[in-house]
């Protein structure tokens, strides 16, 4: 799960891929059962697929969903309904088939050595968390998660992290689960508490972005995935870049996942609407 | 790794283009392509007609803020800046990478000042893997404030006359649809020593968000959909006043590629080079 890993991987795989299930699991937000034979046996937690949601000229762009789970010969998406791409897919049904290109981006980089991993999720960012969550603790490393949502309505991925962590703590922002405010409250209270060897955060870059500094106070590596607005997905177009010490670096190949030490959080952006 | 293998048919879709050999008509738009290295896993890049690179600049460009892509109806708005690694580590990577592609490179020129473009062409000179330069006059001209070389007939051909001046290599305009009458531009670059013109660069555009109502990409350019439609004017009015060859620029609509290859081998209809635009290429 190094990135050395993922260098030796694989190149990107355009697939067909079937809708075997697409409903809705909390408040806007949808889970996306595809058949991908492909991307599943070669994705790693972080990943992305790009998909491309209807032909024609309606949807030009593809859409980036970071890979929830991938079992067999299946993977699963999370998304948000937010704009006209998500509305689009939202209703998609069994049967219907798209394409993707995936698996794309760096995923995470989890060092072998570590024994213990907080993940901190905030609202959809728990999306790339859910199969990192499953991969580690299938390594026996313990998996500590800090989750936050606006409402008990709008948590997602509760059953997979509940199943494989070791501990799970929620704040929603108006307390109808876990403890009111934010998840920093609880992602800080885990740093100090569990002294976890990485962190590995998605969320709202400003959550991540202050979940990074609790992290580097605490002297604990962060990792965060980011999400950009993508044209091509794969390297070319420029679209998607991030702001780091080295320079603007492409969220679609150098990223989602970035070093949190490396990423200038002053260009933090507001959230994509797809 | 999976690429797409259209039917191998033996119908000579050659065009010989501002003094280019080509194998097909189809050159991919600058900026839609970055080197042609990323598209490697997808296809096969000596079955283009050409790559047209990214826009290079002397030194290294850092672009613009995020967000920089907005979609719009049927087309895209992008606000990349024209970032690049500069002329340097273009010719040690990239230029290296697509000399060994057995694809004619055409290499898409930017700068800030007539000196600038010449510089970058000067260096280029030495690289034995340039077919062609294509020079986006689009650039600011930051010595006049900012306003495109592109959008007035003096510094277009101040731009032109500045690169001719260091090559004899084929040099391909690519005109700003973003102008009163493209003729008159057409014409002045022509007369500075354009081999061809490329029709058309992006249209200058703003998205909306119309809930927020704030915008989503307050300043960026326009591909696809009504650019189109812009696009087949000035080829229209460039038709009407040629003295020299053109073709498609990034701005343009939007066929795919394979559409106007199979209808090109048809009827023969298709003499001038086509772009594979990004529209179709991100889609596809």
């Amino acid at each position: 799960m190094s990135c050395s890993d993922l260098d030796a991987g694989q190149h990107p795989l355009l697939e067909r891929v079937e809708v075997l299930a697409n409903e809705r699991v909390a408040e806007g937000v949808g889970l996306l059962v595809l058949r991908s034979p492909r991307i599943a046996a070669a994705v790693a937690p972080g990943q992305f697929v790009h998909l491309r949601i209807a032909a024609g000229a309606d949807f030009l762009l593809r859409r980036p969903f970071s890979v929830y789970r991938a079992h067999g010969d299946t993977i699963e998406l999370l998304y948000q309904v937010l704009g006209r791409g998500t509305r689009e897919l939202a209703d998609r049904v069994r049967g219907d088939v798209m394409d993707a290109i995936g698996p794309l981006g760096r995923g995470w980089d989890v060092p072998e050595d570590a024994a213990h991993v907080l993940l901190v999720a905030g609202g959809l960012g728990a999306a790339p968390l859910g199969m990192l969550a499953e991969r580690l603790a299938a390594r026996g490393v313990a998996v500590s998660v800090a989750q936050g949502a606006p409402c008990a309505e709008r948590l997602v991925a509760r059953d997979l992290f509940e199943s494989v962590a070791r501990r799970v703590e929620v704040a929603t922002d108006d307390g109808s689960a876990g403890e009111p405010g934010f998840v920093t409250v609880v992602s800080h209270r885990l740093l100090v508490t569990d002294r976890p060897d990485v962190v590995c955060v998605c969320g709202p870059e400003v959550m991540a972005r202050a979940v990074a500094a609790q992290a580097a106070e605490a002297g604990v590596p962060c990792r965060v995935s980011l999400e950009r607005l993508m044209a091509c997905g794969i390297g070319a177009c420029l679209s998607c870049v991030v702001t780091t010490v080295d320079g603007r670096k492409r969220a679609c190949v150098d990223g989602p996942v970035f070093d949190a030490e490396e990423v200038c959080w002053d260009g933090a952006e507001a959230p994509p609407r797809h | 790794m999976e690429q797409r293998r259209p039917r191998v048919t033996s119908v000579d879709l050659s065009v010989e283009f501002a003094g280019v050999r080509l194998r097909n008509p189809v050159m991919t738009a600058s900026g839609t392509f970055a080197s042609g290295r990323e598209y490697a896993d997808f296809i096969d890049l000596s079955r283009l007609g050409a790559v047209v690179t990214k826009g290079i600049s002397l030194e290294p460009w850092t672009g613009n803020e995020s967000p920089r892509v907005a979609e719009t109806a049927s087309g895209m708005l992008n606000s990349i800046g024209l970032q690049n690694p500069g002329v340097e580590a273009f010719c040690a990577r990239d230029l290296r990478w697509l000399s060994e592609r057995a694809v004619p490179v055409v290499v898409n020129v930017s700068g800030h000042s007539p000196e600038e473009y010449a510089r970058v062409v000067e260096r280029l000179e030495s690289e034995a893997g340039v077919a062609a330069y294509e020079v986006n006059i689009s650039c600011p001209n930051v010595d006049e404030g900012g306003m495109a070389f592109g959008t007035s007939c003096a510094p277009a051909a101040a731009v032109t006359a500045a690169v001719r001046a260091v090559t004899k290599r084929p040099l391909i305009v690519k005109l700003s649809p973003n102008v009163t009458d493209i003729t008159e531009i057409a014409r002045a670059v022509e007369d500075a020593g354009a081999d061809a013109v490329s029709l058309v660069n992006t249209l200058l555009g703003m998205a909306i968000d119309a809930e927020t109502r704030r915008p989503r990409l307050a300043r960026g350019d326009q591909a696809g959909g009504a650019a189109d439609g812009v696009a087949g004017r000035a080829r229209g009015r460039r038709a009407g006043d040629r003295r020299r060859g053109h073709h498609d620029g990034g701005g343009r609509g939007g066929v795919p590629a394979r559409r106007r290859l199979r209808r090109a081998g048809r009827d023969g209809e298709l003499r001038r080079p086509d772009v594979d635009h990004a529209r179709a290429r991100w889609a596809d």
